[in-house]
């Protein structure tokens, strides 16, 4: 779609707030309720190896069981390729997850990601968010 | 939000068009959709014709498969599947729509596969699959153009 360059910068700024949160409040911070200004309402995760979770909800409580029980310390998100499509956004990323289980080593997981983003109460958020590890 | 079809533009600031899949007949991109799905099993799984990738994904598709880096094109797309149909002895795929979402001039499909393997000297196995697919028009055809999944259900 011919976003303009002008908005397409704009939305790419929020969408970087969104999910500089992600890392800072919720991995960082533990703070699950930031989630609310991460997900859609109605928000759909498909996470590797578990069932998809609807509603934000949920998945606030997929988050905080899976960033405790590997001592998730951060998140840090990467666009790689930014798609408008009309209401929303396809998003194709990159994260870099650090964990720290008990008892072992801190690692560091590479992710790849899709996410639907769309505008909620003025902010962007991820309506469906799919990922899945590179190895 | 501003609700796609509502006339007016979208939040992105591009006014709607007749070309949005908000204002198109939905059940009509379905069937289109459901003929690129059987096209998959039936021709690249079921007949390993792997010239029929140029009517699934679109020239400039991008997958993102589990356990591998993002593949760019749909040549390079072919490759992986040529390589792991081959390798795993897959026999077919079986895809299941669970919700499907207009994205101005695309969709946005989250759905669930079964694929049916016979690996060399192995019994028969089915991994279930969850995907999410970004569909667009591209020389008439519904094609997917951003491909993602993930295993387990």
């Amino acid at each position: 779609m011919d976003t303009t360059n002008a908005d397409l910068i704009a939305i790419k700024q929020k969408m970087a707030k969104t999910n500089d949160l992600f890392n800072t409040e919720v991995f960082g911070k533990r703070n699950f309720d930031a989630l609310d200004q991460i997900y859609t309402t109605d928000a759909h995760i498909l996470p590797p190896g578990a069932p998809p979770t609807s509603g934000r909800q949920a998945i606030k409580g997929f988050w905080s069981g899976l960033i405790q029980s590997v001592n998730a310390k951060s998140a840090v998100l990467e666009s790689v390729k930014v798609m408008p499509t009309g209401d929303g956004v396809v998003e194709i990323g990159k994260a870099l997850l650090t964990i720290e289980p008990p008892g072992q080593a801190q690692s560091q997981i590479d992710v790849k990601y899709v996410v639907f983003w769309r505008e909620e109460d003025g902010r962007w958020k991820w309506h469906v968010d799919i990922w899945n590890m590179n190895a | 939000m501003r609700k796609l079809g509502s006339g007016g533009s979208s939040v992105t600031g591009v006014p709607l068009r007749a070309m949005d899949t908000a204002t198109m007949d939905l059940g009509a991109i379905k069937q289109a959709m459901a003929k690129t799905n059987e096209l998959f099993n039936s021709e690249v799984f079921g007949k390993r014709n792997f010239a029929a990738i140029g009517q699934i994904y679109t020239t400039d598709a991008r997958i993102l498969p589990p356990g591998r880096l993002m593949v760019f094109g749909r040549l390079e797309i072919e490759g992986f599947w040529f390589d792991i149909i081959r390798s795993y002895n897959a026999k077919s795929i079986a895809r299941q729509s669970l919700d499907l979402m207009p994205a101005g001039e695309g969709l946005v499909e989250v759905g669930r596969s079964v694929i049916t393997a016979e690996p060399a000297e192995q019994p028969e196995v089915q991994v279930d699959i969850k995907y999410v697919v970004f569909w667009k028009q591209e020389d008439g055809l519904w094609k997917w153009h951003v491909h993602i999944w993930n295993q387990s259900w």
